[in-house]
């Protein structure tokens, strides 16, 4: 994981722009990608901007305690459960995707990616994002349990969950993984 | 171990997150149990195929967007009415917020045809560099044309504006300074330096307040870092145009060659040896 040097942390809570811009950079990409999964492609823009906002508004809250990408993580997550709850798509709903270019002989892998992206939006929210957190984002389990405000021992336990739960539905969409 | 103890930490041990007493039970227990070791692979392939998922790239115009937000948020303000008693203040406000409806309403429905200043003064970069891209001399002269520009010396300049241009920095070797101008834009009043490199190439280096966020226009935008500063990037037919933060301020390069040139001028411009 990407790590945020104290400098940049300090200017940001000064309220110092190049410093949000640098801490912007450093994450922006991160948090895109998290939006994508979580939202869907089509808000993932705007809920990228709405974390960032969110980050820089509370970033006095921030008291050092945790590695400032767990407290990343954790505004991000709120914020994509959050957006999910107003809009009603706390269950599953289907989220848009990135388009992409499909040629014959990429069908059988990108068969696959999809089915898991199908696999994903089926997920419940909360565990999608322990999912993420694990499996794309690369976080240990106590960055998660920092992330998402948990005990390390329930990220165990809702990774297991979430795995068996896309396992299922991957089999069900036609997976013979 | 047994199965169900197995299964509870099935993950933690997948993902290499078990003390190594614990793992080592539960290594033992899967040399002899094929259904917990059906599950391990599960999870296996699922992380195989979990990493098969791709990041979408991050769309290049998210931070002057997000700055403007930024920006916006600093200029409100909030002011409670605390002098007035509770009651008196809450039907003022209630009133105020009747009135307010009433008149936004009737606003946004007239604002809803009207282009924003935002939307306008990005359409305007967007011809200024459409053209420039064309016929660089020709833009200038358009461009200067919109504003009213007044061409000064840069101790002038410094005065008009309240700080030393950037402009008035030592060049490489090739490059001369052809004109200088201050320019009347709605959004501030900036400075406009017009380069000839070699003679014939031109460059122009536009420098604007703190308050004003990167204008390129419309179009797709690469951020990137040149001599360790974010810079924002975007294409002028076949050349680009630059922008970057400069003390306070916010310089653009319009009609640069290659980042390499961008580089160049950048290392040049932000020295503190300025010519007076």
């Amino acid at each position: 994981m990407t790590e945020t040097s104290a400098e940049i942390v300090l200017g940001c809570q000064r309220g110092d722009r190049e410093a949000q811009r640098e801490l912007y950079e450093l994450h922006r990409q991160k948090v895109f990608g998290l939006m994508t999964r979580m939202v869907g492609f089509d808000d993932a823009a705007d809920l990228t901007q709405q974390v960032f906002l969110k980050i820089y508004k509370t970033i006095g809250q921030f008291a050092g305690r945790s590695r400032f990408e767990s407290w990343m993580y954790r505004v991000a997550t709120n914020e994509s459960l959050q957006h999910l709850r107003r809009s009603g798509r706390a269950k599953h709903q289907t989220l848009s995707h990135e388009p992409i270019a499909r040629s014959p002989s990429e069908a059988e892998r990108i068969d696959h990616k999809e089915i898991l992206e199908r696999a994903l939006e089926r997920l419940d929210p909360a565990l999608r994002s322990v999912f993420l957190l694990r499996e794309v984002e690369g976080l240990s389990y106590r960055e998660i349990a920092e992330s998402l405000d948990v005990l390390q021992g329930t990220v165990g336990s809702q990774l297991n969950r979430a795995r068996r739960r896309l396992r299922e539905t991957l089999v069900e969409l036609g997976w013979e993984g | 171990m047994n199965c169900p103890e197995v299964e509870e930490l099935l993950s933690a041990y997948h993902d290499d997150e078990l003390a190594p007493d614990a793992r080592a039970s539960l290594t033992a227990h899967l040399e002899d149990c094929p259904a917990c070791t059906g599950r391990l692979k599960e999870f296996q392939a699922l992380s195989a195929l979990s990493a098969q998922l791709h990041a979408p790239e991050a769309p290049a115009h998210l931070w002057s967007a997000l700055e403007s937000k930024l920006d916006g948020d600093l200029d409100a303000e909030a002011r409670p009415l605390s002098f007035l008693g509770r009651q008196t203040a809450g039907r003022l406000a209630a009133m105020a917020a009747v009135l307010v409806i009433g008149v936004g309403v009737a606003f946004l429905a007239y604002r809803a045809w009207l282009p924003t200043a935002h939307e306008e003064r990005m359409a305007n970069m967007d011809r200024y560099l459409d053209q420039f891209a064309q016929n660089p001399d020709q833009a200038l002269e358009n461009f200067s044309a919109r504003y009213k520009t007044q061409a000064v010396s840069l101790e002038d300049a410094a005065v008009l504006v309240g700080y030393q241009p950037v402009a008035g920095s030592r060049l490489p070797q090739g490059y001369s300074l052809d004109t200088f101008q201050v320019l009347e834009m709605d959004c501030c009043t900036c400075t406009q330096a017009t380069y000839k490199r070699d003679g014939s190439d031109t460059l122009v280096l536009i420098e604007h307040g703190p308050d004003e966020p990167v204008c390129m226009g419309n179009r797709p935008m690469v951020n990137c870092r040149c001599n360790g500063k974010p810079t924002s990037i975007v294409q002028v037919g076949d050349r680009i145009a630059a922008s970057w933060k400069a003390e306070e301020r916010y310089v653009t390069l319009v009609g640069a060659r290659d980042i390499e040139q961008v580089k160049e001028l950048m290392a040049y411009l932000d020295t503190s040896d300025r010519d007076n």
